[in-house]
């Protein structure tokens, strides 16, 4: 993984001495709560309902085992024990003090991490396919480019003051596991008919009130001319983005406004100015770059491998794992793990210090000292060998980290909602553990198959809600928490907005109406199909009648 | 108000036309006009008077004045609020697109924080309420060593100790100083 040189190092030194700064004319005064707040917002830092809360980044969701030992220090240190892993991937403190602040930077610091970017209106931490480098599907390792990006976004003098958040997501392989259609810049690595790789670019996707599908403005980007694309785009957006309304500030109002045609030509025109620019990348820059990612020395391991498949054979719980939370790996003899945060009940995406300490101990004890976080809320260990799974499985399963619910009911993707946050309308985190209660039987998410389900607690969409195969979204009415229920999201290369079933229900009829779906959908399936399959076979109409028969 | 400009307090000389028009100001009178002033009367300014002044507001296209910039002094922009980066953009084009060698000063809401990318954007001079907030400002200029992207370079100030070989201002895995930009930042 990418490691500090110098540089960054000093860097990080002054950005951290400039916030300490910044916190210190706050509290003297000398900046109004206004102007600190723009300065707070860049380095992740928010004034929520209960207290502050500082997102710290991780950059395309990789961490070494050593950093994740630190968050797990930090929030004993400086919270309550307790951390929450984002659908940006970044890790959340929710019980943050102002004058800690500082000091948790210094500590992020130490590990090579800060909370550069992860809020306001500037390119936001960039996130990237969790499974980049490792997976058997991948054209090309993405965390190069992200890395790159990562570095030319940080601080740039020119976009630090954008009209709106801006959102950066890559995936280098053809299965789409970032969501590249629902940022404001999507990326997918391809290989054109030379045998090239480049890159497709995605512009204008987004969530939110206005949730749009990104559409593609170049098909095949050449590597090089990475940067001075996005600095393109990125001129384009500041100079004519929206700033009269928030809520139309982002760039898919502005391409939906002048047309995807008319943007693209725009950015090609800007572009043609700056692609030769000091913004090209040389080949050696990009190989000093690519040298951090150099895959690590894999031992050569025959398949199969007698040790595990015989321990499927004889541990059903541990089989069934395997079924739910492995990928294959590109190295034989490899395999790439998914740790579910999402325990019948708990909170998803949450870990305690402790379970942050376990995680680094195994990271680096089975999988070369390297962790990655999902956007799904989850964990994952990249590089475990076959025959280490069994164990690492019994081991997770002292730290309750063991359950086998990847990509099932249960392993639902949830904002923090009214609970912790300010733009709240509704709480999400106790939905979300009714309904993993609910469904906690392991057989019977079997027997649903695969299934995205999805919680906002209010329209900001930051639990993806629209794109869930089953998105829920809390709404005020009349002061009461209501909850909308949609279907037929994707969040993946088909990505689609899902469709609006009819009025909300209040939150102790949700579980109900979950439930009424799931029958529905186990009634009319035909053999092999999943839930997205039947809904876009069948439409809505079958589960609206059924959700909305007694009403 | 004072100005900033390399490290030093200066005094504003830019006179805003206004409404009685040009009859009312003499030749050596540094004038300043609006976008739409100028396009409306450019060779009548440049007739009568030497040193000329355009200010953009933020939604004016810089583009408007690229084929005037060598009858402009200087060019000032204007932010309504500190987070309305639009001329940041706006210096950017006007520095490193169309080699614009005059001022160019950032009005209205600017914060000491900006003044680094105000500078690495192409702006030279700051606006400031009050002039005790030089050695503030200053401070914020010599805040970072360097950066990771390539921009436009930093001009050393008065009491600086960089380095004299024009490899300030840039660092980091990647980037570097595109002589050309350097070029257009020195005159």
């Amino acid at each position: 993984m990418y490691q500090y040189n110098e540089f960054d190092h000093a860097f990080l030194k002054d950005r951290t001495a400039e916030f300490r700064d910044q916190v210190a004319r706050r509290l003297a005064g000398e900046l109004t709560e206004d102007e600190f707040k723009p300065l707070r917002l860049m380095n992740g830092l928010y004034l929520q309902l209960h207290a502050y809360m500082l997102r710290v980044a991780i950059p395309y969701g990789t961490l070494s085992a050593k950093q994740m030992r630190q968050l797990g220090m930090i929030a004993k240190r400086w919270d309550r024990d307790w951390g929450h892993f984002t659908t940006r991937q970044n890790i959340q403190y929710n019980w943050i003090k102002l004058d800690d602040v500082p000091d948790i930077l210094d500590a992020l610091a130490e590990v090579e991490m800060h909370a550069i970017q992860t809020s306001g209106n500037c390119i936001r931490n960039v996130t990237a396919d969790q499974f980049a480098g490792v997976a058997a599907d991948e054209i090309e390792d993405s965390r190069v480019w992200a890395e790159i990006i990562r570095q030319w976004s940080t601080l740039h003098p020119e976009f630090t003051f954008l009209p709106r958040k801006f959102k950066i997501a890559i995936t280098g392989s053809e299965h789409d596991r970032a969501a590249v259609k629902l940022h404001d810049i999507g990326l997918r690595m391809r290989r054109n008919e030379a045998g090239e790789t480049g890159f497709e670019v995605i512009v204008g996707g987004g969530q939110g009130r206005t949730p749009i599908v990104g559409e593609t403005i170049r098909d095949f980007l050449p590597k090089q001319h990475l940067l001075s694309y996005l600095e393109a785009i990125l001129r384009t957006y500041n100079l004519l983005g929206r700033r009269d309304n928030l809520y139309k500030a982002r760039i898919k109002i502005l391409v939906a406004a002048v047309g995807i045609e008319k943007f693209a030509e725009m950015v090609e025109e800007e572009w043609l100015e700056i692609k030769d620019s000091a913004l090209a990348l040389e080949p050696e820059q990009i190989r000093a770059i690519e040298e951090h990612f150099a895959p690590p020395q894999y031992e050569t391991i025959a398949e199969p491998v007698a040790g595990f498949d015989a321990a499927r054979f004889t541990d059903p719980a541990f089989a069934a794992w395997t079924r739910t939370n492995l990928f294959p790996h590109k190295q034989p003899g490899y395999a790439v793990v998914t740790v579910s945060l999402k325990p019948a009940g708990g909170v998803p995406g949450d870990a305690t210090s402790a379970q942050m300490e376990a995680l680094a101990d195994l990271a680096e004890k089975y999988s070369l000292g390297e962790l990655r976080i999902a956007h799904e809320q989850n964990v994952v260990l990249p590089d475990v060998r076959k025959q280490d799974l069994h164990r690492l499985w019994q081991e997770l399963g002292e730290q309750g980290l063991a359950d086998a619910n990847i990509g099932l009911i249960t392993d639902i993707i949830s904002c923090p909602g009214l609970d912790y946050c300010n733009l709240a309308n509704a709480r999400a985190i106790p939905i979300a553990q009714r309904i993993s209660r609910h469904f906690a039987d392991p057989a019977l998410q079997s027997e649903i198959g695969p299934i995205t389900l999805n919680i906002s607690g209010c329209i900001n969409a930051c639990g993806h809600h629209h794109v869930g195969n089953i998105g829920i979204l809390g709404v005020d009415k009349k002061g009461v928490e209501h909850y909308q229920i949609t279907i037929g999201g994707i969040a993946d290369e088909n990505a689609a907005v899902g469709r609006i079933l009819g009025p909300s229900f209040p939150a102790e009829e949700v579980v109900d109406a979950i439930d009424t779906l799931i029958a529905t959908f186990r009634k009319i399936r035909e053999e092999g199909e999943t839930f997205i399959d039947t809904v876009q076979r069948v439409g809505i109409q079958p589960f609206k009648e059924t959700l909305y028969a007694n009403h | 108000m004072p100005i900033i400009k390399n490290g030093r307090i200066e005094e504003n000389v830019w006179v805003p036309l206004g409404e009685e028009g040009d009859g009312a100001l003499d030749r050596a009178t540094p004038v300043l006009v609006s976008l739409g002033e100028w396009k409306a009367g450019k060779q009548t300014l440049m007739a009568n008077f030497e040193r000329r002044a355009i200010r953009l507001e933020n939604a004016d296209a810089a583009e408007e004045i690229r084929e005037d910039l060598d009858a402009i002094d200087a060019v000032i922009l204007f932010f309504p609020k500190f987070n309305d980066g639009r001329a940041f953009s706006q210096a950017r084009l006007l520095r490193d697109r169309y080699g614009f060698k005059g001022e160019i000063r950032a009005t209205g809401h600017v914060i000491q924080d900006q003044y680094l990318f105000l500078q690495r954007c192409g702006v030279d001079a700051v606006e400031v309420p009050d002039e005790n907030l030089l050695d503030a400002w200053n401070r914020a200029h010599k805040r970072f060593k360097g950066y990771y992207q390539p921009a436009l370079a930093v001009p050393a100030g008065p009491s600086e100790d960089r380095p004299s070989d024009g490899s300030v201002g840039h660092g980091g895995a990647y980037s570097r100083v595109e002589p050309a930009v350097l070029a257009s930042w020195a005159y």
